[in-house]
This record gives structure tokens, C-alpha cells and sequence, in this order.
């Protein structure tokens, strides 16, 4: 007899290959509490990092003194410090997100993340936004296991779809948030605001930007045949349109570009950015393609 | 000079509908809604295009503007627009339409024929039949009628031009141009215009008082036909039948030639004839017994005119001229006697040739010896006076080779007043011999018979002691037996036929060979109103579903087998000269070549429209 689910967004299973693994951020934005995530500075922790000479003041207990009796000169042994990192997590819930189970996928991925980060000893809150010119909902930083709970109650809330701009939100958030660590943004990025600016203010917080794109087939490739007036699911205005070559050209072009100033921008910060396909199997997704991408080692 | 022209300039009006159409449009154009998750990348893609496409605003609306233009080119077709050629509209023209028997001819086996393609021109000519102008259609074969006077209604002359039917008679336009006369009087025009093949007379005579545009259609292909068909006394018991066979074109032509007498062939020819050497065939037949002949003619390759490819001849027995000369007349008697197969004891038909101081005789050619003929008592008398003759019709059957030269008589007919000559002409007399106080000799011919009147007593003359007086005998004798048929008999032509003269009855009906049927009721005497055969074939009388006569009516006529194409036509001094095909045709029109347009635009509006949309359920 199988047990039961703990969340509807991952499988048990999921969930227990999910806990093995740890978030892959790059940069070293880490808080001074002491958590499993190592700082590249030295430390205390087990892990042995370098030697250095010792010098006057230094803990006489970090002396090698296997050196010592050899060469006759004290070496300090340097330990790296492992620190503690704030995760969190921006999931577009706006009604953009909606379409092709863009949405159902960012609340897996940010389970996925979130379990992680929780189980690596990091401090992970939440950020879901949906409403234009509502606050976005918050889940405060927790950490451990105790708020696994929290957090799939928190992801598996029902929210009503809305016109919310990613940079608004983050710029909401941002004024509560408290700490270093990464920021993993779970969006299709369908906002009309500059994410040039956001990923200024993300990265001026210490966070370390992680931008996950998730696009549906309605994005790659719309419906688009004969004359058609187009109404945008978020604040419902509406563009008539006729299908050509030439227009479809367009769009596919401007698409690529849009994508790619994402990318740029994002890595202009120190960040990184993977585009993923929200119908794509999410076993592959979690533990082959964002493993390869190092997003989650 | 502005080479385009609007015949219905008013109906520019309907361009007005444009502005309903493009309400519509717009009104009618119900995009689909498709909800899509934003329209950031839509938004700018448009800009996008539009920045780099001048025309997408136009494209966007191109189903409008498509129905825009299938729009304009309905209103200007409305417009009927035609391109000018020429300074040649007037406000009234008549048609003068050939309806001969060479208009039948085809170009080539299974075409269509010369009167096809008259009348299709005539049709674009009503086509492009402006607003203000008139037409009258005219036919002419033999003879003339106007199925369509001046009128704009394009229904009515289309009408008239579907009635007309090829006439299997020869070409003669006097009669039409004489009717366009009259029209010319009532409302006068400029130009009438001739579409014929170009067989006709090559001149007319006819004094135009307006110009004719001679539109020629060009000739049929290569014919072979019976061009003359008769038959000649030869003997006493036989018929010298005569055939000849005429051709179209320059090189010889082949066929077979067939005679059928009562159906039975009696004589087979192989025949080749070119246009300049006709073929004759002659042969001899028994004339004891009457029979019906046809001449059956079959061409060996393509022939453009059936209707010349048969002839009827009908022939009577042979029999001796009856002659009946009064007993007092001696001096005839002998000069009549010298003439073999005379029979002149004859008593219980009515004579061919009479020689009488009596009174009427009943026969084909009678003559009257010495007395005022009946019904000229009180216009003319005879004097016991010498004279001499003055003038004689030297052409005249009866005096033709007679010489009346000092010619010396004892008595004279004398007009008793001034105006007794005029009287007299009224009456049917015309003067054959002048004396010198009047006539010495009259004449009266109807196609029933031939009356002479000598005003003179041969014996009281120099006469008898002529050589013109037993050759005035011999023809008198010719004259009677060719009134009598039996020194030529010459086939049926199509025009007014001879018809029998009926015993007592009700009406008789007259069927065609075609099968068509006319009724027509005798008059006192059985005598049948005067009609015209314009079909060649054998005609039939019927009478209570009994046959009670038949005769074969023939073409016979080379001109119209030659299918020759006069390249002139003359009237007294003016020459016509045929057109060529682009100066005859009229005003070209334009209106169906915008109608194709414009449904061509909507069918393109059309799968546009499937095209966008994704079709209509």
C-alpha cells in the first residue's frame, strides 16, 4: 500500500530523489549564520579549504602540526564556513501562467527548489504573485524540515489569476525581504515592466538571480489563422490581427529576442537562465535537465 | 479624340453603393476572439511588420478593398463602356441582313454557316447598341421584308434577328434598299449597313440616297452544284435534257452526278467542274409518257451548300402542236403547213395557236386577222385606207427576222381619239407595228396566254408576198409552243409558284419539304393566292389527306453556287467597297469583360475570405 501524498505537486518519490539534492547557485551570497551551504570565505566547518602561515592572533588550534614538525614552521589549516542561504522563490501567478499548465508546472519547480533548499539547511521563502495592484502573497523565510508543510500549503493555495507584472512584485517583496542568498524567479516573463531594473534591484538585494523561463505551445507556436482579434488573458485588451507568414516571422523573431535580453540580462548580474518547456515530463525536467544546468546538484 | 466612351453615363450613380458596402463591411467583419496569454510579443510584432510593410494597413482590409474594386467594375459595367472605332455612331441605322442561299454555305464541314456568323455580328452590333441610337433589321433574298423597324429595344431586335432563316432563292438587295429608302424618308440617316457574303449583283441598280457600308462575311468553302436543269423538244418523241453542274472554285471539283426519273435512275455521270467551266450533261428521253426527273448530285469531298445539290425538272408527253387557222384564213393555212407534227384537226382540246377573224379562241397564242380586238371597239377602228408602216418591235417574239420595210396596205387602224392609245395601254395593248395613222398591230401578253391583233387584212397587202410572212407564221407556231411547254420545259425555281388551277373544294394545304405547312383557300375558280417557295424540295398540295400535287422547286441559279464575293458593289456611279472586318465591326463593348471582372474579384473575395476564416460552416 502506497502512502499518501504528502503535496499534490510531487510525488512521494519525487520528493524523496528531490532531498538528496542541493540548490546549485554559483555565487557566494550567503548570510553569516551557520548553515550547510559553504562560504568561499574560510571557516569552521570540516572541509579543508588551504594552509596559510600562521600568524600572531591566529588559533593556535588550527595549526598543522604535522607541518610543523617537519618544516619547523607553524601553517595554519583554513576551513571553509558553511553558511547559511536565504532561497526565494518569485512563481508568476498571474493569468498569463494559466495557459498550457504553465502555472501547475512553476508551483512543482518551486516545490522541488523549495524542498531542497529547506532540507540543505537554507532559509527559503516564497513569493507568489497574481493581482496587479494587490501585495504579494509571502511566505516568510523558514527553514528545516518543520516547514516542508508550510511550504506545500502555502504553493498549493488557490489564487484567482490576475494582471500581476513580475517587476512590481519583486519590487514589493524586495522590501521585506532580509538576507543574502538566490532568488529563483518561476515566470514566462509576459510583462510589459523593464526586467532590466528588477534584475538590478535583485541583484543589489544579494541575491543571486536564477531566471526560469516556462513557455507552453501557445507561446511557441500561437494558433494564429485567418483574421482573429487577440485578447490578452491579463488585462483584456485585444489586438486584431491576420495570420500571415510575415507576421508570424515577426513574432517568432521578436520572441527570440525577447528571451535572449532575459538571458543577457540575468547573466549581466551574475545570474543564470534556463527556458523549459511546461509540457515537458518534470522527472526530466528536475532530475536530468536542471541537474545538467547545475541548478540543482 | 477620347477613344472610350459610356453608353449609360446615369448609372455612374451605383458607385454610391460603395458607401453602404464599406458600413457593411465593417459591421459584417466579426473577428473570432482568441484569448492568448499576453499580447506583449503581439503588440510588437505588429509595430514591428507594420514598420517594415507600408501596405499592411491596406492588406489588413484587403477583403474591402477587393470588394471595392469588383464594386467599380460592376458600376462601369453598368456604365457600358465601349471603345470607339471610329467616328462611326449614329442615331439611326438600319441593317440590311443577305438571307440568300449562299449565306447557308459553311467554311468547313460541321461550322457554322455565313448567316451563323451574320447573325452573331448582329448581335454585337445590338450589344453595343447605345443610348439614344436606333436600329432596323432588313432581310433580303429575292425579295425583301423588315422584321424590325427602328427601335432601341434591344429585346425586340434580337427577336427579329432570331426569325430570320436562310432563303434558298438568290440575292437581290434592290427591294431592301428601297424599303431603307422609305425609312431614309420618314427619319433620315447617314449610313445604312450591308452584311452580306458578297454574292450579289455585282451592280444594283438603285440610286443611294445614303452611303452603304458594305460589311463582307467571308465566303463558304469549296461547292459543287446544279446550276441549270431543262429539257428541249428534240423530236417528236424524245426530250433533250440538259445539265450542267457549277463549282466554286478555281480548281475542278469532283462528284457524281445521278438522274432519277419517277425514282429510277436513269443516268449516272462522274462530274468535275472549277468556277470558270461548269460541266453540261446531255442526254436524250422518251417523251410519250410524262415523268418527274431529279438530278442528284454528290459531291466527292467537303461541300459548303446542300441545297443546290438537287434539281426537279417535271416533264410532259410530247404531242403535236394543235393549231387551229380559220377556214377564210388560206394564206396562213399554206404558210403553217410547210412546219412538220402540226395538227391541225385537233378538236377536242383547246388549240396552242389560233389564226381568227372571229373572236376568242382560248388558245395559248391566238391572232386576230382584221378587226378591232374586244374591248378597244370604242378606242380604235379600221379604215379602208392606204398606209405604210412607220416602226415595228424588231425584237418581239412574232416579229422577230420579219422586215415590214415598204410594206404596202390597203387598210390602217386608226385611234379614235387622242387619249385612245393611253386608253389602250391601261388595258394591257401595247403597239407592236406603227402605221402611219396608228397602229397596224397589237399585242396583249399575260402568263396565261398571248393575244396579237393585225388591224390589217394580210391580202390587202404586200404582206403575203414577203419572206416575213411565213416567218411571222413560224413564230406565232414557237410562241404557242413554248406557252404550251412543249419546246422547253425548265425546272421550278424558288419564287412565286404556278399553282394549279383546283377543282371545286375547300382549302388545300401547301407543305414544304421541310414539313411546314400553309393553308390556303382557292378563290372563284379554284385559282390559288400567288405565294413564294423559299425552300428547295418537293412541295406537295393536299386536300382532305389526299396528295393533288407535287412539284420539285430548285436553286438553279449560278451565282449563288458560285459563291462568288464581289469585292465592290456598285450602285449606279457609287461603289461600295467591302470593309474589312475591323473597320465593319461597331463600337467594341466593354461591359463583359468588367462583369468577368468583377465576378472574378468576387470569387477571389471569396476564397479569401474561406482562406482567413477557415471556411464557413
Amino acid at each position: 500500500m502506497s502512502a499518501r501524498a504528502l503535496t499534490p505537486l510531487l510525488t512521494n518519490a519525487q520528493i524523496h530523489r528531490i532531498e538528496r539534492l542541493r540548490i546549485g547557485a554559483s555565487r557566494r551570497f550567503t548570510n553569516r549564520g551557520r548553515g550547510e551551504h559553504l562560504a568561499g570565505r574560510g571557516g569552521a566547518s570540516t572541509e579543508f579549504a588551504d594552509f596559510r602561515d600562521y600568524h600572531e592572533g591566529d588559533d593556535i588550534r588550527y595549526i598543522d602540526w604535522n607541518i610543523y614538525s617537519r618544516l619547523r614552521r607553524p601553517f595554519l589549516k583554513i576551513f571553509r564556513t558553511e553558511e547559511e542561504m536565504h532561497v526565494v522563490l518569485f512563481v508568476d501567478a498571474s493569468a498569463s501562467m494559466r495557459f498550457d499548465g504553465k502555472h501547475g508546472r512553476a508551483l512543482s519547480l518551486a516545490a522541488a527548489f523549495g524542498i531542497s533548499g529547506l532540507l540543505a539547511g537554507e532559509r527559503v521563502s516564497v513569493v507568489t504573485f497574481n493581482a496587479a495592484k494587490s501585495d504579494p502573497e509571502r511566505l516568510p523565510p523558514r527553514s528545516g524540515r518543520v516547514a516542508l508543510r508550510r511550504l506545500f500549503d502555502f504553493l498549493g493555495s488557490e489564487r484567482e489569476p490576475g494582471a500581476a507584472t513580475l517587476d512590481a512584485a519583486v519590487e514589493r517583496a524586495l522590501r521585506l525581504h532580509t538576507g543574502r542568498g538566490a532568488a529563483l524567479l518561476i515566470s514566462d516573463f509576459l510583462t510589459p515592466g523593464d526586467l532590466r531594473r528588477t534584475f538590478n534591484q535583485l541583484h543589489g538585494a544579494g541575491l543571486e538571480i536564477l531566471a526560469l523561463h516556462l513557455h507552453g505551445p501557445s507561446d511557441a507556436a500561437p494558433p494564429i489563422d485567418g483574421d482573429l482579434r487577440l485578447v490578452d488573458s491579463e488585462t483584456g485588451d485585444t489586438l486584431d490581427v491576420s495570420s500571415s507568414p510575415a507576421l508570424m516571422d515577426a513574432y517568432h523573431d521578436h520572441r527570440a529576442g525577447f528571451l535572449r535580453g532575459i538571458e543577457q540580462g540575468a547573466r549581466r548580474r551574475g545570474g543564470n537562465f534556463l527556458s523549459l518547456d511546461a509540457a515537458e515530463d518534470l522527472d526530466h525536467q528536475l532530475f536530468d535537465t536542471l541537474r545538467r544546468r547545475g541548478w540543482l546538484a | 479624340m477620347i477613344p472610350f466612351g459610356f453608353s449609360s453615363l446615369s448609372m455612374a450613380w451605383l458607385a454610391l453603393l460603395a458607401l453602404p458596402l464599406a458600413v457593411f463591411y465593417f459591421l459584417k467583419l466579426r473577428r473570432p476572439r482568441l484569448e492568448v496569454p499576453s499580447l506583449v510579443l503581439w503588440r510588437q510584432a505588429l509595430n514591428d511588420q507594420r514598420v517594415n510593410s507600408p501596405f499592411q494597413r491596406f492588406k489588413r482590409n484587403l477583403l474591402l478593398f477587393v470588394q471595392l474594386l469588383a464594386l467599380l467594375f460592376i458600376v462601369l459595367a453598368a456604365m457600358q463602356p465601349f471603345r470607339k472605332k471610329g467616328d462611326t455612331r449614329q442615331a439611326r441605322t438600319p441593317i440590311l441582313v443577305d438571307t440568300s442561299a449562299s449565306m447557308g454555305a459553311r467554311a468547313e464541314a460541321g461550322g457554322p454557316t455565313r448567316f451563323d456568323e451574320a447573325k452573331s455580328r448582329l448581335n454585337r452590333r445590338i450589344d453595343a447598341l447605345g443610348a439614344g441610337e436606333e436600329m432596323a433589321v432588313l432581310r433580303f433574298g429575292a425579295t425583301a421584308s423588315m422584321p424590325a423597324s427602328f427601335t432601341d429595344n434591344k429585346r425586340l431586335l434580337r427577336t427579329a434577328v432570331d426569325s430570320l432563316r436562310v432563303e434558298d432563292s438568290p440575292g437581290r438587295p434592290e427591294d431592301a434598299l428601297r424599303l431603307a429608302q422609305a425609312l431614309h424618308r420618314r427619319g433620315p440617316f447617314a449610313r445604312a449597313v450591308l452584311l452580306t457574303d458578297g454574292n450579289l449583283p455585282p451592280e444594283t441598280d438603285f440610286e443611294l440616297p445614303f452611303a452603304v457600308e458594305y460589311e463582307r462575311i467571308p465566303p463558304g468553302g469549296a461547292n459543287l452544284g446544279v446550276t441549270a436543269f431543262r429539257a428541249r423538244r428534240a423530236s417528236t418523241t424524245d426530250w433533250s435534257v440538259f445539265v450542267e453542274v457549277g463549282a466554286s472554285t478555281e480548281g475542278d471539283s469532283g462528284g457524281r452526278l445521278e438522274i432519277l426519273r419517277d425514282g429510277i435512275v436513269v443516268e449516272t455521270q462522274p462530274v468535275s467542274a472549277s468556277v470558270k467551266t461548269p460541266h453540261r450533261v446531255t442526254f436524250r428521253l422518251d417523251g410519250t409518257t410524262p415523268g418527274r426527273l431529279e438530278a442528284r448530285l454528290t459531291p466527292s469531298a467537303f461541300d459548303s451548300l446542300s441545297c443546290d445539290n438537287a434539281a426537279w425538272l417535271e416533264l410532259p408527253t410530247l404531242r403535236p402542236l394543235r393549231v387551229n387557222v380559220e377556214d377564210g384564213q388560206k394564206l396562213f393555212q399554206r404558210a403553217m403547213a410547210a412546219t412538220p407534227g402540226l395538227d391541225f384537226a385537233a378538236t377536242n382540246a383547246p388549240p396552242d395557236a389560233a389564226v381568227t377573224t372571229v373572236g376568242a379562241t382560248h388558245a395559248r397564242a391566238e391572232l386576230f386577222i382584221g378587226r378591232v380586238p374586244e374591248g378597244l371597239e370604242d378606242l380604235l377602228r379600221i379604215e379602208e385606207e392606204g398606209t405604210s408602216v412607220v416602226d415595228w418591235e424588231r425584237n418581239h417574239p412574232l416579229l422577230q427576222h420579219v422586215n415590214l420595210d415598204a410594206l404596202v396596205l390597203n387598210q390602217r387602224g386608226v385611234w379614235a381619239t387622242n387619249t385612245a392609245a393611253r386608253a389602250a395601254a391601261e388595258l394591257g395593248w401595247r403597239v407592236l407595228v406603227h402605221g402611219e395613222a396608228g397602229p397596224l398591230m397589237l399585242a396583249r401578253e399575260s402568263s396565261a396566254q398571248a393575244t396579237y391583233a393585225m388591224l390589217f387584212a394580210p391580202e390587202k397587202s404586200t404582206l403575203p408576198y414577203r419572206l416575213g410572212f411565213p416567218i411571222l407564221c413560224a413564230n406565232l407556231l414557237r410562241i404557242a409552243e413554248q406557252r404550251g411547254g412543249l419546246q422547253e420545259i425548265r425546272a421550278r425555281r424558288t419564287g412565286p409558284v404556278e399553282w394549279p388551277v383546283l377543282p371545286a373544294g375547300g382549302a388545300a394545304e401547301w407543305v414544304g419539304p421541310d414539313g411546314a405547312s400553309i393553308q390556303l383557300e382557292p378563290a372563284q375558280g379554284g385559282v390559288l393566292p400567288g405565294a413564294r417557295a423559299v425552300r428547295t424540295g418537293e412541295h406537295r398540295l393536299m386536300r382532305g389527306g389526299a396528295e393533288i400535287w407535287r412539284g420539285g422547286i430548285s436553286l438553279l441559279s449560278p451565282d449563288e453556287s458560285s459563291l462568288n464575293s464581289a469585292e465592290k458593289l456598285a450602285f449606279r456611279e457609287i461603289q461600295v467597297e467591302a470593309a474589312t472586318e475591323a473597320a465593319a465591326s461597331s463600337d467594341r463593348p466593354l461591359w463583359p469583360m468588367l462583369a468577368l471582372a468583377a465576378l472574378l474579384l468576387l470569387c477571389l473575395e471569396w476564397m479569401l475570405y474561406q482562406h482567413r476564416t477557415g471556411g464557413v460552416s
